[in-house]
């Protein structure tokens, strides 16, 4: 059979209205399939936004969105069994040891008992999780959570990864383990979509990136398109965003 | 096994896990037994009931009238069933949509287990409801098996409570039209209480006996059901069952569907926004006086609890039911009760100030940490101490039942209904005296069993029934010195006597309430790491 060619993402007009403010403004942004894509923003950009649009938890007051060929939230089911979602807020249940959370999720991807038992304990020690035993995750790190997250995640092998903010809190060695088996699974045709705060780990990961702003794109490209010269990520991101208005100067008392 | 089931039973089973992992990971503290204990007397209650439906329906000697005692049985529980979450407000268990709709689970499969877990709101009907089917089973005047059609009354109440709490989620999360829905639930309950309390019993009376004959033919859910269900079999009653069935079932699924595309965060955002336009409201400012009257941090404290509570969707929610749904449920009793006579209003303004002080119950006294859980880790690390934290709860709660019962004062003087000045004192001391007695107890259950609660959730997440549990144990013995001061005045026909022994038992709930500080703060200076852990955790699939 041959390869879908359409984009893994594709998002038309994107807008969503939280009273009189646009969290996401016209957003039209199209990811191709085997990418490692950056998405990137200030705080209360859009950015959680716009992924609870892609994942169907919240419907956009306009535009058009197509995930893996398919129309949300027309086509939700089916879009939803082919993604794996590490969230920014928290969809873990904490009375759950890592091990029965990583198999439920697995049973809720359909995989049946017996197969989601054997993927999740096999996760679970990939993880270095199996030496938490029988903690719950309640009493987990932050860090441990998002590595439970990330297990989840891909026990089902989905072809898009929706991850937002994965790395947030994991010591450098849980980062390195989640970072090569991202590779690995974007070296197998998988296309991963992400946000991180840390412009160093997107610069080491990503083929392209986008910025938003006040919930409108301001930047899209390759990496190398958008830098000029030596410039940095963080160079610019603060270009595209904007530097802080204020300084400390302003306020004696702090200096 | 399909895939679709699977799914149900892993969500089944991974609830079973956390509330396993919950039981063994807990202690069974005092708390936990006295908890089971208030359980089983509500459930021998409930059962008692039951069994009275089973011994009393085969003595029946004609069809005609066990098809109306049936009947009217249905219809109560019907009631019960539909009407107590909202009269509680206590949702019972129900789906964690917002943690399940990110996998592929069919709409339909999220339906029928949300529809399943509405029989943790209905428990006590299906106990009453198993007696009932005895009964009929046992009469002579059944053919036994026709019992069974009781089943089609469940699954239409299943499917009605999955359609009236989505429909009630919604309206309760806004803001103005929260406030119309609940006075749309006190009109709608007021009705039948207002025609007894208005209408002259004789003339009710005539009226029943004008209609008797054609009212049991009308084709209303209990009365279709119940005939079907004693055997008095007829082609109206099957098709008004049916309809009734489809009805339901089109209205929950209808509502289920429209709540899993409803975005909340949406409608609070707006919410946020009307609040932030312009200058402080008057709920800001009226929050920020006691901040102003306390030295600080006090002052602070009382003022930021105060805020809290007032944004809060389900402190508001309960602090508007109480002087309109409490004034509604209370009235008939009051005016048509035993014993009543033209004085009998005199006391309405009492017991619905404390009926009041249950509805407030979870949010000010029982789980005082658990509403606001962000702040109580950063009353660990600030530089306050746990006393004046706690002091400062309690105080807020103080002055938000002083206003509760300031607000029902004027809700009776506006509505006309008459009752002497003294009364007004009279209930104020009752509602303090039962304050105090219950932040003595709920500082303890705050700290021993705290629990994360959302305050923007209009409804509790425990059922009514279990509410109405604790309530049957615990509040006699906080109302044992209420009652004693009115068995005082009765007996020597002197005010004096009453706020004499109201007096003693204000000396009472003042040691205990001290002890129970000291003991409160204690137990949280002890245990903070695990009040923290238990008030960030979260729950299962199913909340």
């Amino acid at each position: 059979m041959a390869p879908d060619p359409s984009p893994a993402i594709e998002i038309r007009g994107l807008r969503k209205v939280y009273g009189e403010k646009a969290a996401v403004d016209g957003l039209t942004l199209t990811v191709e399939r085997g990418c490692f894509f950056g998405f990137l923003g200030p705080n209360g950009a859009g950015k959680t936004t716009t992924i609870r649009m892609l994942m169907g938890l919240a419907p956009p007051t306009a535009g058009e969105i197509r995930i893996l060929g398919r129309k949300m939230p027309e086509e939700a089911l089916e879009v939803k069994a082919r993604i794996g979602l590490v969230p920014d807020e928290s969809l873990l249940f904490d009375h759950l040891t890592g091990l029965e959370y990583v198999e439920f999720v697995g049973r809720m991807y359909r995989l049946g008992r017996e197969l989601a038992r054997k993927r999740a304990a096999e996760l679970i020690e990939l993880f270095e999780l199996d030496t938490a035993g029988r903690k719950l995750i309640a009493e987990y790190s932050k860090g441990m959570r998002k590595r439970v997250a990330m297990a989840a995640a891909l026990i089902h092998r989905p072809e898009l990864f929706l991850l937002d903010e994965p790395f947030e809190g994991v010591d450098a060695v849980g980062a390195r383990l989640m970072k090569d088996i991202l590779l690995e699974q974007v070296r197998q045709g998988a296309t991963i979509f992400l946000t991180s705060h840390v412009l160093e780990v997107v610069e080491r990961l990503c083929d392209r990136v986008a910025i938003i702003h006040e919930g409108r794109l301001v930047v899209e490209g390759s990496l190398d398109e958008l830098r000029s010269g030596q410039e940095t990520l963080e160079d610019l991101f603060v270009r595209a965003v904007g530097g802080p208005a204020r300084s400390t100067e302003a306020l004696d008392w702090l200096r | 096994m399909t895939p679709s089931g699977d799914q149900i039973l892993a969500i089944v089973g991974a609830q079973f896990r956390v509330l396993r992992n919950r039981i063994t990971g807990g202690r069974l503290g005092a708390g936990r037994i006295f908890y089971w204990f208030s359980m089983a007397v509500w459930y021998a209650l409930v059962a008692f009931l039951a069994w009275l439906a089973a011994v009393s329906l085969p003595a029946i000697h004609s069809r005609e009238q066990l098809s109306a005692v049936s009947s009217t049985i249905l219809f109560g529980l019907m009631a019960f069933w539909q009407l107590m979450p909202v009269m509680m407000a206590a949702s019972g268990l129900s789906l964690d949509l917002k943690r399940l709709l990110v996998y592929p689970i069919p709409e339909r499969m999220l339906f029928l287990v949300e529809a399943l877990l509405r029989f943790s709101t209905g428990t006590e009907v299906l106990i009453v409801l198993a007696g009932v089917a005895w009964g009929i089973a046992r009469s002579p005047l059944t053919p036994g098996w026709s019992a069974a059609f009781l089943l089609l009354f469940v699954a239409m109440n299943l499917m009605l409570s999955v359609g009236i709490r989505d429909l009630l989620s919604r309206l309760l999360a806004r803001r103005g039209v929260r406030e119309l829905v609940v006075l749309g639930i006190v009109l709608l309950a007021a009705l039948p209480q207002l025609v007894i309390t208005l209408v002259p019993p004789d003339s009710l009376r005539g009226l029943y006996r004008t209609h008797a004959s054609w009212m049991p033919r009308l084709p209303l859910p209990w009365t279709a059901m119940a005939l079907l269900s004693t055997g008095a079999f007829s082609a109206m009653a099957a098709l008004a069952s049916v309809a009734w069935l489809a009805l339901s079932a089109w209205f929950g699924y209808a509502q289920f569907r429209r709540g899993l595309r409803w975005d909340e965060a949406e409608v609070k955002s707006k919410e946020r926004e009307k609040s932030r336009a312009g200058s402080p409201g008057f709920l800001e400012r009226l929050c920020a006086l006691p901040g102003r009257l306390l030295p600080d941090p006090l002052g602070a404290l009382v003022a930021k609890e105060l805020l809290t509570l007032g944004r809060s969707t389900r402190f508001r929610l309960v602090f508007f039911m109480g002087f309109t749904f409490g004034i509604i449920i209370w009235l008939p009793l009051a005016f048509r009760g035993p014993g009543s006579g033209p004085r009998s209003g005199e006391n309405l303004l009492l017991w619905v100030s404390l009926y009041a002080a249950l509805l407030l119950g979870e949010v000010l006294f029982w789980n005082m940490l658990g509403f606001d859980r962000g702040a109580v880790q950063a009353y660990f690390v600030m530089p306050v101490s746990l006393r004046a934290v706690v002091a400062a709860k309690n105080l807020t709660a103080i002055l938000v039942l002083l206003a509760e019962v300031a607000m029902i004062t004027l809700a009776l003087s506006v509505l006309r209904i008459p009752f002497p000045a003294s009364k007004i004192p009279e209930a104020f001391a009752c509602a303090l005296l039962l304050a105090l007695l219950l932040l003595a107890a709920g500082n303890l259950a705050s700290v021993k069993s705290p629990r994360g609660m959302d305050p923007a959730s209009s409804w509790r997440q425990s059922s009514a029934g279990k509410v109405q549990g604790l309530v049957i144990l615990l509040y006699p013995v906080f109302l044992a010195p209420i009652g004693l001061a009115h068995l005082a005045r009765y007996a020597f026909e002197r005010d004096l006597a009453f706020y004499l022994v109201l007096l003693s038992g204000y000396l009472v709930g003042a040691i205990c309430y001290w002890v129970a500080l000291d003991s409160a703060v204690e137990i949280a200076e002890k245990e903070r790491e695990r009040i923290v852990a238990a008030l960030s955790a979260t729950q299962g699939p199913i909340s």
